[in-house]
Parts: structure tokens; C-alpha cells; sequence
């Protein structure tokens, strides 16, 4: 049993982190306008207007010289130099040498839609290393790119303010310690240079002309996992300074989401099972190998104090995890759980947006791969009717797909198979990119709603300044009639009790 | 009292013909007869052979200067004794060789060569003849189905447990799958409270057989018909396609495979995409920034906001 144990606990720990790049290859397949909205937009949401003009050019002509920039943007040259140095800084963009142009800037699309997912970050290094570590990981985020002490130096600072508030005294060592603890599980990397590198970048790149070969590396944003990055010779020498491994930190959540589902599909006790076992596979220095296998007696002494298991139910629940086969846990190859995750997301998706029976229709798909119209209709147990209504729905929104396979030569429709099947990556494209859509929307209505806000707050201020003066000539051109005091009392009820409360608020924000 | 007798006789003994019929399918003739019944006088032998022949149950040949009784074609009594001509007697023909899976009246016609006004007149008297009935089908129900009176629809024509006259039961699916499901749930707790810190042995039990199912399901008495295991793995199935339940195949020493099926809980709660309203919405594609559908403008948009 332990050596089959051993050899489940083999099974289950070589695990291939799943990068960035390998998952967001589905953006190859998605219509780039969606994108692009998405990126122009989440860069608006991030960095203000200026820098959403200029993120807008690069989208649209894929890369652009800074003339060009300027040009398009209508934007000046120290608006359009300020929005490169803040994008790379926060490493949205590169550039490359090319023969006509000088430098191309490049945005780094998938690298910009990992945006969406900071408050995920944010949270995956809560859980793992606690508040202070959520904190240091929102600075760096915010800054794109930071000095080490520079960033103590301000956790300590919002730190000594919290506190003040709670009234408890601040303990500098455990900002040192959590940043250590964040930069030990590669949370943290280092990148040379700083914001003077990125400055420095951007006005050499400027300078330069496309005949000159001293070419500034093209990884110059690009952290290497755990590597210093290169630098090129013709950049000072500046401080290192810190960012977020996001390669790290998507690997963080995606191994939190594996081990949720457990958790659902099982209990706890699983749960922290495989989170132990995913904690030890993970190799701090290259964690894009396949690592050892882990032994039980490892996995028990890593499980948290809470979870105590004896060694024999540790070993039932390995068990129970290597023959699943549902989920695909008992799989070395990590990308199968995946695989299977994305197909209940897909089918929640489908039954959550459009009811119970469209979900059992899509399962009897997900599950048959490709399957005739009236199998499904059988399978379904739906009256024909509905069950065909729904296969048509799925296929119109491009969840599932049909095709026509005639029996006899004339094509009559009676005769003809009507063959219904699924292609996963083309469901998966069609929900991302509506995804992406929904966020640029979403943050379009945003603004828009913060703008007409400021409007409608600053119409309230108006009315009220317009009263306060036509009140005040009312009062000066007092000559003793009765009826003053009514019109005063019709002015201040034109303004509605909720105007007057607004208006309240107005004042304590101006106040500060 | 002697006419009951006689009749009495009478009776069997053309009962005795027809069996002798039967045992000598070349044919009776007068000296098996006679040799076979030498008791019956031969007043009484002509007159039950003549009561045979004009029920029709039996047909005369002559051959060699004798007559020879044989036994009619039952199928042929009742058609050659109903059916006017011989086009009624070919249609009736095609539908008994289309068995209990029935016959659509187009392929009658296409199979007989007749028009349809003619063919109509000959179902309409065979039905009403109580040699054919129309039946109609659960895949078309406009189409109808003609077979034998006598012959109960096939499986794929009645559709079986889950149609009454053609409707699909929806209602009563929905009740089988919602019981089902119940003691599924039941058994998963039972095995929890019963196998505590045993999360393999807990796990194994919480499997119930598709044959535990059934019988749970027909002591509840819930269906007027009677369901087999096979009609209760459907309604299984239904729940695995519902993200309800899972299954898993187990064979006993026998090497005989069974179903085992477990309810589950589903993993993933929601994916937030349609938790917004562009991710339900039906108009998305026409929807741009400035548009006659934009984001600023969309009501969904201010409904959600305000809920
Ligand atoms: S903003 Fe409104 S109209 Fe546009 S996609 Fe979203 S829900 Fe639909």
C-alpha cells in the first residue's frame, strides 16, 4: 500500500505550472477589436486619459514609433514620452529596432490583460503570507516597478497609519519579514534599473537613430524567472528595484482554484491534502519542470496542525485523489485538472446564463463530444420540441456547432443528420472575448457615471451658489414686505430634501 | 334434452375435424375421416364438414376423384371472410408486413400503387372493420401509423414509459429525476454518518447501484407504469447531465458490469461573467461606445446598478 501510495503521490505531484503564455495563447483566436477595446480601456481605468490615447495608437497600428505616437495622438511630445516611461514601467510595452522607423513601441497585450487579475493577486498573497504581504504586493502593483526600500519605507508608513487608528503599536520587522517570506516563493523579482532606468530608456530610445547597433535589450521589461535581468551597456547603472512575478502569481491561483474544487468536491481534509502536495512540487528556482515526487511522510509533516490525519486516512484520500477520474487528479499532466475545470466553468456558464435544461443539453454535448439531434433529444428526456429550441440557442451563440450530413443526394432536410458537437477552445474564445467586451464595457459605463455624477454635483452647486445670491437681494431689497418671507421659504424648498443632503456630503469633501 | 346432446356432439366433432386438420396438413380425406371417427355415422359427418366449410374454416379440393378437407390460412379466414377485393386484401397485406412498428400512409400507396382517395376509403373500412388501427407516432405525431388490430406499437412508436398518447411526459421525468436525485443525497448521507474517518469506505458507500434506485423508486409507487432498470438508468443519466450526480462502472466476480451513481455537488459556483449584464446580454455585438446601443446608454446596465 505505501509503495502505491508512493506511487500515487508520484502521480500527483509532477505538476507543470501552467504560465501565462501557455493559457492566454487562446488570445490568438479571439477578435482583436475585443481586445483591443479591453486593453485601450483598462489602461484608461489604470492610468488616466492621456495614456489611454496613447495605448489606443499602439493598438490600432500594433506598433508605432514615437513621431507617429505624437501624431496620431495629437497628444505633446512630454505627454506622449510620460505615458511610455509609465507603461514601461509598469512593463505594458517594449520595443524593437526596425530598419524605416527607428523604435517600434509594442504593447504587451497578454501582459496588460493580466491587469484584470491584480486584485487576485492581491488576494492569493493575502492568503498565503498575510496582510502585510497584501499590502507590499498592492505598493508594487501600484508602482509597476519599485526600489526595495523605497517600498519598506512606504508599507511602513501606511502601516504606522493603520495603526494609529487601531492604536496598536507597529512592528517594523514584520514588513522585512513578509517581503523576505514574498521574495523567498519568488513572489517578488528583482529587475535593474528602477524608474531612472525606465526614464533613461525611453529618452536614449528617443535619441537614437535606426542606424545605430547599439540595440537596448529587448527583455529590458521582461523579468526572467529568478535571473537578474540584462542590461545594456549604454543604460546607467541604476538601483534594483522590485516587481511582481506574475508568472508566480497566476501559478498561485490557479493551484488556489484546484485545490477549491477539492475542497467542494470533497472536503477539507482533501483540500489541504493537495494544497500540501502542490506547496512541495512547487520549485522556487525553475518551476516550469517537472518536479519529484513527494513522499507521505513529507506530505503529513507539511499539512497544517489543524488537519490531523493518521498516515492510513492520508493514504485513503490519496487514494480517493488518484482515482478520480473525473476530475483528472490521479494525471501527472496538471493541464487535464485544467482541462476539466474550464469545462465545468463552461457548463455553469451555460446553465446559469440560459436555465437548467440548456446546461443538461451542453453536459450531453461536453460529455459525447459530438452526438445526431435526436440522440440528444433521447438523452435530454426533454420534450423534442424544447430540446431542438435549445440546440439551436447553444449553436446561434456559438456554444456549440452543427453540421449538416445529408443522406440522400437531393439534401432533403428529412434525411439529413443534423450532428452537434463542441469544440473547447472555440467555446472558450467565444466566452473570453465576450468577457473582455464586458469589462471595457463595464468600465465605460463607470466613467461615464463618475462624470455625469461631477456634473450633477457641480448643477447642485450652481443652484445653491444662484439661491444664496438671489436670497441674499431679496433680503437687501427688503422694504418692510409681508411677503418676504414666503418667497424665501418657496426658494429654499426648491431645493429637494435629497439635493440638501447631497449637498451636505458636497461640502464635508470640499471641506477636506 | 336430446337436441342439447346432439348439439353438444355436434360441436366436438368439428372441433375433432379441425384438429385432425391440423395433423395432416396434405388434407382429410373422407376414409381418414372414417377410419379416424368410426362412430359417427355419416349424416353427422356431412353436416359438421358443411357448417365448417361455411364458417370458412375449411376449404374442399378435389383431387384423384376425391374430396380433400384442408384447414384455411386463419389469416386468410378473417381477410377472405371481411376484406371486399382484392385491393382491400393487398393493403391489409403490406400493413401486417410492416409488423408493430406500423406504416405510414404514403408508403401504403407508393407499396399498393393506389390513389390516395381510394386508399383512404379502404383504411376507413378496414379501421372500421376492426382489422387495422392508425396509431400515431411519438417522433411525428402528424403522421399516422397504421398496423394490425390486433398488434401493440413498438417501443419506438409509443415511445415508451415516458409518452402517454404521444405527449412527452415532462412532468413525470421531472418527479422521476427529482427522486432519484433524493436518494442519491440520501446515501451520501448515510455513508457520511455511518463511515466516519473512513473517507475511502465513506466514498465507496456513497455509490448507489441503478438497481438500488429502482427499487426505491418502485416501492414509492409514484408510477402508473411500470419502469425497468433501464428506464430508471435514463433518468440516472439525466442527473449526471444535470451536474448533479456522477457514475462509475464496477463489475462483480462475475465479470457482469453495474452502474454505480453518486450525487454531487457542482464545483464551480459561478464564473461572474454572467453575473453582469453584458454577459447575458443579448445584444452585445451591436453595443459600441457612442452607438445607438452603448455602454453609457444601456438600461441593463442601470438596472443592475440600481438593484
Ligand atoms: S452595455 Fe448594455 S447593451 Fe451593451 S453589452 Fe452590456 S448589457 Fe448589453
Amino acid at each position: 500500500m505505501v509503495n502505491a501510495v508512493g506511487l500515487y503521490g508520484k502521480k500527483l505531484v509532477e505538476i507543470r505550472p501552467i504560465f501565462p503564455n501557455r493559457v492566454l495563447n487562446l488570445l490568438h483566436y479571439c477578435p482583436m477589436s475585443d481586445i483591443n477595446l479591453c486593453v485601450i480601456k483598462l489602461a484608461r481605468l489604470l492610468f488616466g486619459e492621456v495614456v489611454e490615447h496613447v495605448v489606443s495608437c499602439l493598438a490600432q497600428k500594433g506598433g508605432a514609433p514615437l513621431r507617429d505616437i505624437i501624431q496620431r495622438s495629437k497628444l505633446s511630445k512630454d505627454e506622449v514620452k510620460n505615458s511610455l516611461c509609465i507603461l514601461l514601467q509598469h512593463d505594458l510595452i517594449d520595443y524593437t529596432l526596425s530598419n524605416t522607423n527607428g523604435y517600434l513601441y509594442r504593447l504587451k497585450i497578454d501582459r496588460i490583460l493580466l491587469c484584470n487579475r491584480y486584485p487576485r493577486y492581491i488576494y492569493a498573497s493575502k492568503f498565503l503570507f498575510g496582510d502585510i504581504a497584501e499590502l507590499i504586493v498592492e505598493e508594487i502593483l501600484l508602482n509597476g516597478q519599485i526600489i526595495k526600500n523605497e517600498l519598506l519605507d512606504q508599507i511602513k508608513s501606511r502601516l504606522a497609519d493603520i495603526v494609529e487608528k487601531d492604536n496598536t503599536p507597529p512592528d517594523p520587522t514584520e514588513v522585512d519579514t513578509a517581503f523576505d517570506e514574498l521574495a523567498r516563493n519568488n513572489f517578488i523579482i528583482e529587475v535593474g534599473g528602477g524608474r531612472m532606468l525606465v526614464k533613461s530608456e525611453v529618452e536614449q530610445v528617443d535619441k537614437m537613430t535606426p542606424t545605430t547597433n547599439n540595440k537596448p535589450s529587448e527583455e529590458v521589461s521582461t523579468p526572467k524567472k529568478g535571473n537578474k535581468r540584462q542590461r545594456s551597456e549604454d543604460i546607467p547603472s541604476a538601483p534594483v528595484s522590485k516587481r511582481l512575478h506574475l508568472e508566480e502569481g497566476t501559478n498561485e491561483i490557479n493551484y488556489m482554484m484546484i485545490v477549491e474544487v477539492i475542497g467542494k468536491k470533497y472536503d477539507s481534509i482533501a483540500a489541504a491534502i493537495m494544497r500540501s502536495m502542490l506547496e512541495l512540487d512547487a520549485n522556487p528556482q525553475e518551476s516550469d519542470i517537472i518536479t519529484n515526487a513527494v513522499r507521505l511522510k513529507e506530505i503529513k509533516s507539511h499539512l497544517p496542525k489543524e488537519v490531523n490525519v493518521t498516515k492510513s486516512i492520508l493514504e485513503e484520500y490519496l487514494t480517493i485523489l488518484y482515482e478520480d477520474k473525473q476530475l483528472n487528479t490521479g494525471d501527472p499532466d496538471i493541464l487535464h485538472i485544467f482541462s476539466e475545470i474550464v469545462k465545468r466553468t463552461l457548463e455553469c456558464l451555460v446553465q446559469q446564463r440560459f436555465g437548467s435544461n440548456f446546461g443538461r443539453i451542453f453536459r450531453i454535448i461536453v460529455h459525447k463530444k459530438s452526438l445526431e439531434q435526436k440522440k440528444i433529444c433521447d438523452m435530454a428526456m426533454l420534450p423534442s420540441k424544447d430540446a431542438k429550441a435549445i440546440l439551436y440557442t447553444l449553436m446561434v451563440e456559438k456554444f456549440i456547432r452543427m453540421q449538416e450530413i445529408p443522406r440522400s443526394l437531393d439534401c432533403v432536410a428529412s434525411k439529413t443528420f443534423h450532428l452537434f458537437s463542441l469544440d473547447i477552445l472555440d467555446t472558450c474564445t467565444v466566452v473570453l472575448s465576450r468577457s473582455y467586451k464586458a469589462i471595457a464595457n463595464s468600465i465605460i459605463r463607470r466613467d461615464w457615471e463618475v462624470n455625469s455624477n461631477r456634473q450633477r454635483e457641480m448643477r447642485l452647486l450652481d443652484k445653491s451658489e444662484r439661491l444664496k445670491t438671489m436670497k441674499k437681494s431679496v433680503l437687501a431689497n427688503t422694504d418692510g414686505n409681508v411677503s418676504i418671507d414666503e418667497t424665501i421659504r418657496e426658494l429654499e424648498e426648491s431645493i429637494t430634501p435629497i439635493e440638501s443632503q447631497q449637498l451636505k456630503i458636497l461640502r464635508e469633501k470640499f471641506d477636506r | 334434452m336430446n337436441n342439447i346432446d346432439s348439439d353438444f356432439s355436434l360441436v366436438d366433432l368439428e372441433k375433432k375435424i379441425l384438429t385432425l386438420c391440423q395433423s395432416h396438413p396434405k388434407g382429410l380425406t373422407d376414409s381418414i375421416l372414417q377410419d379416424e371417427m368410426p362412430n359417427v355415422n355419416v349424416e353427422q359427418r356431412v353436416s359438421a364438414l358443411n357448417r365448417l366449410l361455411s364458417a370458412g374454416n375449411l376449404d374442399l379440393f378435389k383431387s384423384d376423384s376425391q374430396l380433400i378437407y384442408k384447414l384455411k390460412d386463419p389469416d386468410l379466414v378473417s381477410k377472405n371472410a371481411i376484406c371486399e377485393n382484392t385491393q382491400e386484401k393487398l393493403v391489409y397485406q403490406v400493413i401486417g408486413d410492416a409488423g408493430n412498428k406500423g406504416i405510414w400512409s404514403r408508403d401504403i400507396r407508393l407499396k399498393c400503387n393506389l390513389q390516395m382517395t381510394q386508399l383512404n376509403k379502404i383504411l376507413r373500412n378496414l379501421e372500421s372493420k376492426k382489422l387495422i388501427k392508425a396509431v400515431k407516432s411519438v417522433t411525428a405525431s402528424k403522421k399516422k401509423l397504421y398496423m394490425l388490430f390486433n398488434l401493440d406499437p413498438d417501443i419506438s412508436v409509443t415511445g415508451g414509459a415516458w409518452y402517454s398518447d404521444q405527449d412527452f411526459e415532462s412532468e413525470f421525468v421531472e418527479v422521476l429525476n427529482q427522486q432519484c436525485y433524493r436518494c442519491l443525497v440520501q446515501k451520501v448521507e448515510e455513508s457520511l454518518n455511518l463511515c466516519v474517518n473512513q473517507p475511502r469506505i465513506s466514498l465507496n458507500n456513497s455509490f448507489a447501484s441503478s438497481e438500488e434506485v429502482w427499487k426505491i423508486i418502485t416501492n414509492l409507487k409514484i408510477s402508473k407504469v411500470t419502469l425497468t432498470v433501464t428506464d430508471i438508468e435514463t433518468i440516472l443519466n439525466t442527473l449526471i447531465y444535470d451536474g448533479k450526480a456522477e457514475m462509475k462502472i464496477e463489475s462483480d466476480p462475475d465479470g457482469q458490469e453495474f452502474k454505480l451513481y453518486r450525487a454531487v455537488k457542482p464545483i464551480i459556483d459561478a464564473s461572474g461573467l454572467e453575473k453582469t449584464p453584458c454577459g447575458i446580454c443579448p445584444v452585445i455585438d451591436q453595443c459600441y461606445e457612442n452607438g445607438a446601443i452603448s455602454p453609457a446608454t444601456c438600461i441593463y446596465m442601470k438596472e443592475w446598478l440600481e438593484s
